[in-house]
């Protein structure tokens, strides 16, 4: 007759306790679960702030190498600039749209040179606690790696080249990347000279 | 009507029946004891949240102070021309402020902006008008133009701290390396390798940063400037 009151001095059953207690653990996880990724996620943005950087890093160290070869003290034409894997970056190019060849530079040098990625592979940034430079003349390793592809937009036609600079790092099981494209022209054709 | 009047009564009737006894001591002992205890975990928890909540809030404008600061200096000193390393305040004034100087691990950076709106001239021989970033000893970085008093705090000269209060620039590993600067004879397009290094103050912990980035300068070294 009436549900409330039928029985009078049982207490809580063992069933009802336990769902009591796991609504409340539920939330009470729940909570503390979005503080945790509240600051997984501050550590994410500012990984993600140093990689953009050093991708950006990337494609200007590829324009930089451009720009020094077409001045007159250089004078290098650009299928040279393109194919020479001794001075300029002849490691990072792939005559062809597919083409898989990469490198890396090291941006804390004077002499700026592409240096082969094996199979694709790059080697991780060093990071120098002393000078806080990230370089690969380091030996303690960063979390971060950097590859450098130069290709043609379109097969046949290498007068206009995307340079890509990806930064890869991983944080926890994950594994992020910021890149960064750029496009290249054949500037000077031929170069000045002296 | 009858199995209604029953019921009220049942239910209304104080004066006898189980209804009427209440709660022992030991029962209310007990239910305020747990109700205690699921507040105070329930609470600690929240104001856990709140902290955490706080201290990613300044986090996030710190690192937002911080990329901005970055992203200023690498557009600006891409475009400009002319990078002169700077050791300190004292080396702005002097005229070779307008030659370019190459150095490693500079504190400052001198160079000639690529237009100024103001004056409406662009020609690297305006004199007096470089655009200077500098940080200074107190883990300040400053920008501004050229002049008196750059850094100083207490009659503000002209330069302007970037940073907010909660950033502090490493003054010995940050700084401004410089490659290539001289004028069409090293066959070395000039580049600026960036590195801001320090830590954000949020509530009483600190937390480090390392930034890098390079820039390349977008006016070629040719032709022969005058």
């Amino acid at each position: 007759m009436n549900i409330f009151f039928k029985t009078e001095n049982k207490g809580f059953t063992l069933v009802e306790t336990l769902v009591a207690v796991a609504i409340f653990a539920t939330s009470i996880t729940a909570l503390i679960s979005i503080t945790a990724r509240g600051i997984n996620n501050n550590i994410f943005v500012k990984n993600k702030l140093i990689a953009s950087y050093l991708s950006q890093e990337g494609v200007e160290l590829v324009r930089n190498m451009r720009d020094s070869a077409v001045l007159p003290e250089n004078s290098v034409p650009w299928d040279v600039f393109l194919s020479d894997t001794e001075n300029w970056i002849g490691e990072c190019y792939s005559s062809t749209v597919q083409g898989s060849n990469a490198c890396y530079v090291d941006g804390a040098t004077s002499e700026l040179s592409a240096f082969e990625c094996i199979d694709g592979v790059c080697p991780v940034l060093g990071f120098d606690e002393q000078s806080s430079t990230y370089s690969y003349s380091v030996i303690t390793d960063s979390i971060f790696t950097r590859t450098i592809t130069v290709r043609p937009i379109e097969s046949g036609n290498n007068q206009e080249v995307l340079v890509d600079s990806i930064v890869e790092w991983s944080q926890g099981s994950n594994t992020y990347r910021v890149s960064y494209k750029y496009n290249l022209f054949n500037w000077f054709d031929p170069p000045p000279q002296l | 009507m009858n199995f209604l009047n029953n019921k009220k009564e049942k239910i209304f009737n104080f004066s006898k029946g189980n209804l009427s006894t209440g709660f022992t001591l030991i029962e209310v002992m007990i239910s305020i004891g747990l109700f205690t205890v699921i507040m105070i975990i329930g609470i600690t928890a929240i104001l856990n949240v709140n902290n955490t909540y706080r201290k990613s809030r300044s986090m996030r404008s710190a690192i937002d102070n911080l990329s901005f600061i970055m992203e200023d200096m690498a557009r600006n000193i891409r475009l400009g021309s002319l990078y002169r390393c700077l050791d300190d305040e004292n080396e702005i004034n002097p005229t070779t402020i307008e030659d370019p100087l190459d150095g490693v691990g500079c504190s400052g950076i001198a160079f000639e902006p690529f237009y100024d709106p103001i004056s409406g001239e662009d020609d690297n021989l305006a004199v007096a008008d470089q655009n200077i970033y500098l940080i200074s000893p107190d883990g300040d970085l400053f920008k501004g133009k050229r002049g008196a008093n750059f850094t100083d705090s207490d009659s503000p000269g002209v330069g302007i701290p970037m940073n907010s209060t909660d950033l502090k620039i490493d003054y010995v590993n940050s700084g401004f390396t410089i490659y290539g600067s001289s004028l069409n004879t090293d066959g070395e397009q000039p580049s600026v390798l960036i590195i801001l290094s320090g830590t954000v103050q949020v509530g009483n912990s600190t937390s480090d940063f390392n930034l890098q980035t390079t820039v390349s300068q977008r006016l070629l070294d040719y032709p022969p400037n005058p």
